[in-house]
């Protein structure tokens, strides 16, 4: 039968242990990607887009397209429900709608299903409906949404090449992917001045890379940059905050380092553990940081109000509203059903079949 | 679509592939429309001297990814082996994808959206691989992977027109090409909104045999058929135009060049078949290796 989810790969030679191709094959019992974090990882991913189409509408901070003039205060079912009764109509609303909906509950079924191609159909259609609904005007955001899905198939190649045995096309995608990582980390960032200035001007290089480490040169400097606190003062940027400021770039950089020890066959076992953590952070961590920053902005901007402090559900609503939004930007909300759907394609194609 | 060279036992496997070599081809062709000296549409200097004079590195980053992955697709699918070609490749067509859709890079794909386009090179390279008898399997995934995604990009894409609420492309093109059809009346969105109807009924058809393939109807007939269709989108808006101003202004090699890189870069024609072909390749090669 032939296997067309199967990335070009050197057939697996025998040999004495070495880079990750070089596994024998016959000698080792079948591998499947390791069974509960995947099921977590599946109803993480299944959680979130729920919770992104919860966030969008809702009666307490509803926000789905709100300057187009969309009411989005109410629950999503209230969306196909009329004064004279149920209503289908097609629009954006409803389209995003149903696009979170089903990726949603296919992920969480996945999360119930044992590992099988069945699955990994699933977890990958769950990418194609999501991906197709956020990407269709990338936006200004290009090369950090390319280095996104980029990284997802990186992390994917490398959940499967540091199994054993490797299989067939995980090397070739980790170093695909891992190739297209590196060009998005240093591919040129959009000129923040239009060119309609100065058209011939120099425009100095500025990449996701370069200003990741310089940011760190100056952080590491004997005179750090300062920020204004909270609190009205001038304060030192520390490691964490550079840490924090980069939660994009930085798990991009690392999971390059991971996939080339992968390929020097250094990975097992801790290389798919290292990579689902990584894979996680750039998921959740920009978001969480975002969502973080905008809760203590508006703290700190009612605090020199009459109200003089945010409520509780005021909090908790900022909070989720912030964090839904970063979740869709760059298609972060899309990395894990790509990784995982990927990956278990590649798995389940070392599996014999049922 | 690939031929086999023969080869040691030891050596890897080495394929010809004439789909990445078309496609690099128009790939370096349209750079060359897009800016020579002569009729160039875009630029009157030759690419090379563009990337010595730019100034803005986004720029240079963007022309210098285009011609090395025509150039390369050329090399490699003339005598590369099917073992790394698809890595530095697919590599490639993935940070093209996204590079080309800025506007400061340059080469600027216009015409499509990126999810529409992804899935116009997804149907490309089920139906290259159906036509070429391969992979039927693959073929078949690919295709209906792609008319999945073209169908969902076109339905999740809306017009959003003045007091009016917004349109889904899908069912705004739908209901005009079947009133077209019938001979009702359609109102005129836009210039020329005869060949956008034209093109995207291509499309649409194209996602139909896509479909189809599910069902087991494929073949070398049905992959020719989808094949065609899937050119036809990408041709027939450009082409059209391109008659009408023969009618009106003759023959001139500047506006031949002109609508000839129109396809090609800003429609995405070059970055679509270059990534099927990468797609049709790999897939290609996993049959093999099967």
């Amino acid at each position: 039968m032939s296997r067309p989810w199967n990335l070009a790969a050197p057939a697996p030679r025998p040999g004495l242990g070495g880079p990750a191709w070089d596994a024998p094959p016959a000698a080792e019992p079948e591998q499947a990607l390791p069974g509960w974090p995947t099921r977590v990882g599946f109803a993480l991913a299944g959680l979130l887009v729920l919770g992104v189409m919860f966030a969008n509408f809702n009666p307490s901070f509803g926000y789905f397209q709100q300057k187009r003039g969309f009411e989005a205060r109410r629950w999503p079912w209230e969306l196909f429900q009329g004064r004279d009764g149920p209503v289908l109509s097609w629009l954006p609303p409803q389209a995003f709608l149903i696009a979170m909906t089903l990726s949603g509950l296919a992920l969480v079924l996945c999360a119930f299903l044992q590992p099988s191609r069945t699955r990994a159909g699933l977890a990958l259609t769950a990418f194609v409906l999501t991906a197709g609904t956020l990407i269709a005007s990338p936006g200004e955001y290009l090369i950090v949404t390319g280095g996104s899905v980029a990284f997802a198939l990186l992390a994917a190649g490398v959940l499967c090449a540091a199994a054993r045995p490797c299989p067939a096309g995980a090397v070739r995608l980790v170093c695909a992917s891992g190739l297209a990582v590196l060009i998005f980390a240093f591919l040129p960032l959009h000129d923040a001045q239009p060119a309609e200035d100065d058209p011939l001007a120099s425009r100095p290089y500025r990449s996701l890379a370069t200003q990741t480490l310089e940011e760190l040169s100056n952080v590491l400097s004997e005179h750090p940059p300062e920020v204004m606190g909270n609190d009205g003062k001038a304060q030192a940027v520390s490691l964490l905050d550079w840490a924090r400021g980069n939660l994009i770039t930085l798990p991009m950089l690392l999971g390059l380092l991971v996939a080339v020890l992968v390929l020097l066959g250094l990975g097992r076992p801790w290389a798919p553990l290292a990579m689902g953590l990584l894979l996680l952070t750039a998921v959740l961590g920009p978001a969480w940081d975002h969502a973080t920053r905008q809760l203590q902005e508006a703290r700190f901007a009612l605090s020199h109000t009459v109200d003089g402090a945010l409520s509780s559900a005021d909090a908790l609503a900022t909070f989720a509203r912030n964090f839904s939004e970063a979740l869709l930007t760059v298609l972060r909300v899309a990395m894990l059903p790509l990784a995982l759907g990927l990956a278990e394609f590649l798995r389940a194609d070392r599996r014999p079949a049922a | 679509m690939n031929a086999r060279t023969p080869q040691s036992p030891e050596a890897a496997p080495r394929h010809r592939s004439t789909s990445l070599v078309i496609a690099g081809s128009l790939m370096l062709l349209a750079a060359l429309l897009r800016a020579n000296p002569w009729f160039g549409s875009a630029n009157t200097a030759w690419p090379w001297e563009i990337l010595l004079e730019s100034r803005s590195p986004l720029l240079t980053a963007n022309w210098s990814l285009w011609l090395g992955s025509g150039l390369l697709a050329v090399v490699l699918g003339l005598w590369g082996t099917q073992r790394w070609r698809g890595v530095l490749l697919g590599a490639a067509a993935l940070v093209l994808l996204f590079t080309c859709y800025s506007g400061l890079a340059g080469l600027m794909i216009e015409g499509h959206s990126a999810s529409l386009l992804a899935g116009a090179s997804l149907l490309l390279a089920g139906f290259m691989l159906q036509a070429a008898k391969r992979a039927r399997a693959a073929a078949s995934a690919l295709s209906a992977t792609g008319a999945l995604l073209a169908v969902w990009a076109l339905a999740c894409a809306f017009d959003y027109g003045a007091g009016v609420a917004p349109r889904s492309q899908l069912v705004l093109l739908s209901g005009d090409m079947l009133a077209r059809l019938t001979g009702g009346d359609v109102v005129l969105e836009r210039v020329n909104y005869d060949d956008d109807l034209a093109s995207y009924g291509a499309l649409l058809l194209a996602c139909l045999v896509g479909l189809l393939g599910l069902l087991r109807v494929r073949g070398t007939l049905a992959g020719g058929i989808g094949l065609a269709l899937v050119l036809l989108f990408f041709l027939v808006p450009p082409v059209a135009a391109y008659v009408r101003a023969l009618g009106v202004e003759g023959f001139d090699a500047l506006t031949l060049a002109k609508h000839a890189s129109q396809v090609l870069i800003p429609a995405g024609l070059s970055l679509a078949l270059l990534s099927a072909a990468v797609l049709a390749d790999l897939a290609y090669a996993a049959q093999e290796r099967a």
